[in-house]
């Protein structure tokens, strides 16, 4: 077991590096070579202002895939449903039209966005929960009632954007998904932020790796369940706000960097997070590079392309889990 | 031994009283609390492992309070759905947390599960997962071992074999209370407590608890008394 750990995360860290090289040769203005990359990092020129403003878009994808994988894995061990995703369950959408509505009212300064992100957020985690505990609903019934608030949050963002009067173009690119505009005072902030949520969830791994066996089993060996799932939860909604600010609302990393990570080494939540970080942080940085090169010289947004990929997983992995008999 | 004492205790839930002044006071051996379904065996089980809170009255385990006692505590739920990923690896380390010195190999070996190395927890049979649970409790070497329906699932080579591991745990010192839906898994306890509607009827020896006209009354049921080879067994009128 130990073995097959080690050899997973060790496949994970050589793909994350290579798709890092990656990201910083390959882009539509122009493809460099290993040995290029090399050289153009240490001339001064044009090539260099490339790679530094490449290395910037590469930290945002990074920490993008990093963070939604991570909150992911958490989210799915607090709620016991391994479908479920900060997306999917409509975290992301509430901490977008926290962000969304701080940027139309003009606040300032950055912190008052991430402030109100991370309210929207939470807000949203709240209400799916309280939804969730009072239906009684854990399977299938959950993830419809995330995707119904998901649709709920972004009909209040799209309205908020068509009247944000100048910054409609802003808004709509930011909906679609995208970590090319984000200024280094926010990828500097949410590295920051995503970090210290993770830091966060890392602390508490003892008792996540409990919770695998249910609410019930955890408290009897002794884990605050109350305590850990509220730490947790505001560490996931601090994730997700801080990331929202960085790319917009993209969703379904959070679904595939843990599935991806649970066929290699099963469900222990030690040797998931490790794992699930690299595999999200690859994810990240393949689909920008994605849809960096795939539009044919225009970016396709990042939200579409996520989607795209995670969809037809979400479908496969309801079918798998029986998520219909577990409503 | 672990003394687990209950006294006067009230649990309420949703409105309802599932728990009436219920007492109790085990120390060492094995206790199976039979009864009806609903009458209310494992709300006692959850209260005595700290997961449901008294409304009134008090549990206190090995001294301590209930919720306080968790590391003297191994609890064993009747049913459990985990991750579909999990492997059995993955339950048992599960209880292991906070537990040092022992790894999930060794667990493997000594309860002799090592045929279901690497498999899926979720595709084991009923049986099965009970034996890994309980595994999994043992492991973590409480002085009190709660288990809920120990025996529902298990053929019957394992229920002789789970027998055995019980009273191998009981001669090791711990205290081990459990449900039990069938009264003739009560007799390899040496205490029984009789439920019905939230409240212990009778507390005693087998011999004295497990008895046709009480049963009959408490189930609401004819019982037939069987008496094979100087012992005796209750089973229903169908």
């Amino acid at each position: 077991m130990k073995l097959r750990f080690l050899s997973a995360l060790t496949t994970a860290l050589l793909i994350l590096i290579l798709l890092l090289v990656a990201s910083l040769g390959v882009g539509p203005y122009k493809v460099y070579s290993p040995h290029a990359l090399v050289r153009a990092v240490f001339e001064e020129g044009p090539d260099r202002a490339v790679i530094e403003y490449r290395l910037w878009r590469s930290i945002a994808a990074f920490i993008l895939g990093l963070g939604l994988a991570v909150s992911g894995l958490a989210l799915q061990r607090l709620i016991n449903n391994p479908l479920a995703d900060p997306y999917i369950l409509g975290i992301s959408s509430g901490a977008s039209l926290g962000f969304l509505a701080a940027v139309a009212l003009g606040l300032k300064p950055l912190w008052v966005w991430y402030l109100a992100a991370f309210s929207g957020g939470l807000l949203a985690y709240t209400v799916i929960v309280a939804v969730a505990t009072a239906l009684g609903l854990t399977g299938l019934g959950l993830i419809v009632s995330g995707v119904s608030l998901t649709y709920a949050f972004t009909g209040v963002s799209m309205i908020l954007i068509y009247v944000m009067g100048p910054q409609i173009q802003f808004g709509f690119s930011w909906l679609f998904g995208s970590v090319a505009y984000s200024t280094r005072d926010v990828i500097v902030a949410s590295t920051f932020l995503t970090l210290t949520g993770l830091a966060i969830i890392a602390y508490y791994r003892g008792s996540l790796t409990t919770l695998l066996l249910g609410e019930d089993v955890a408290r009897a060996l002794g884990v605050k369940v109350h305590m850990v799932k509220l730490i947790v939860s505001a560490s996931i909604a601090l994730i997700v706000a801080s990331l929202v600010a960085v790319s917009g609302p993209v969703g379904f990393i959070g679904l595939i960097a843990p599935w991806i990570a649970r066929l290699a080494v099963g469900a222990g939540f030690t040797r998931l997070l490790p794992l699930t970080a690299a595999a999200g942080a690859s994810l990240g940085l393949a689909s920008d590079i994605l849809v960096r090169i795939a539009g044919g010289g225009r970016e396709l947004p990042l939200t579409a392309l996520t989607a795209i990929i995670g969809a037809p997983l979400l479908f496969y992995l309801t079918l798998k889990t029986k998520g219909v008999e577990r409503l | 031994m672990c003394r687990v004492l209950v006294e006067n205790q009230t649990v309420t839930l949703d409105g309802k009283d599932v728990l009436r002044d219920v007492n109790l006071d085990v120390e060492g051996g094995i206790t199976a609390i039979i009864g009806p379904n609903g009458a209310g065996k494992t709300t006692l089980l959850k209260s005595i492992a700290g997961i449901v809170a008294p409304s009134k009255g008090r549990v206190l385990v090995c001294g301590l309070e209930a919720r306080e006692a968790s590391r003297m505590i191994a609890y064993v739920p009747a049913y459990l759905m985990v991750d579909p990923h999990a492997k059995v690896e993955d339950v048992i380390e599960a209880y292991l947390h906070g537990v040092r010195g022992v790894d999930v190999e060794s667990v493997l070996k000594s309860s002799g599960l090592e045929r279901f190395r690497g498999r899926k927890f979720n595709t084991l049979s009923g049986g099965e997962h009970k034996l890994v649970l309980i595994a999994g409790a043992i492991a973590r070497n409480p002085k009190l071992l709660l288990l809920d329906e120990p025996f529902s699932h298990l053929d019957l080579a394992n229920q002789v074999k789970l027998a055995k591991i019980l009273r191998g745990e009981r001669g090791e010192g711990r205290t081990i209370i459990m449900t039990a839906h069938e009264p003739l898994h009560a007799s390899i306890a040496d205490r029984v407590a009789l439920m019905n509607s939230g409240s212990i009827m009778a507390y005693g020896k087998p011999e004295d608890v497990v008895r046709r006209e009480l049963l009959e009354k408490v189930y609401g049921v004819e019982l037939l008394e069987i008496t094979v080879e100087g012992g005796r067994a209750l089973i229903p009128r169908f």
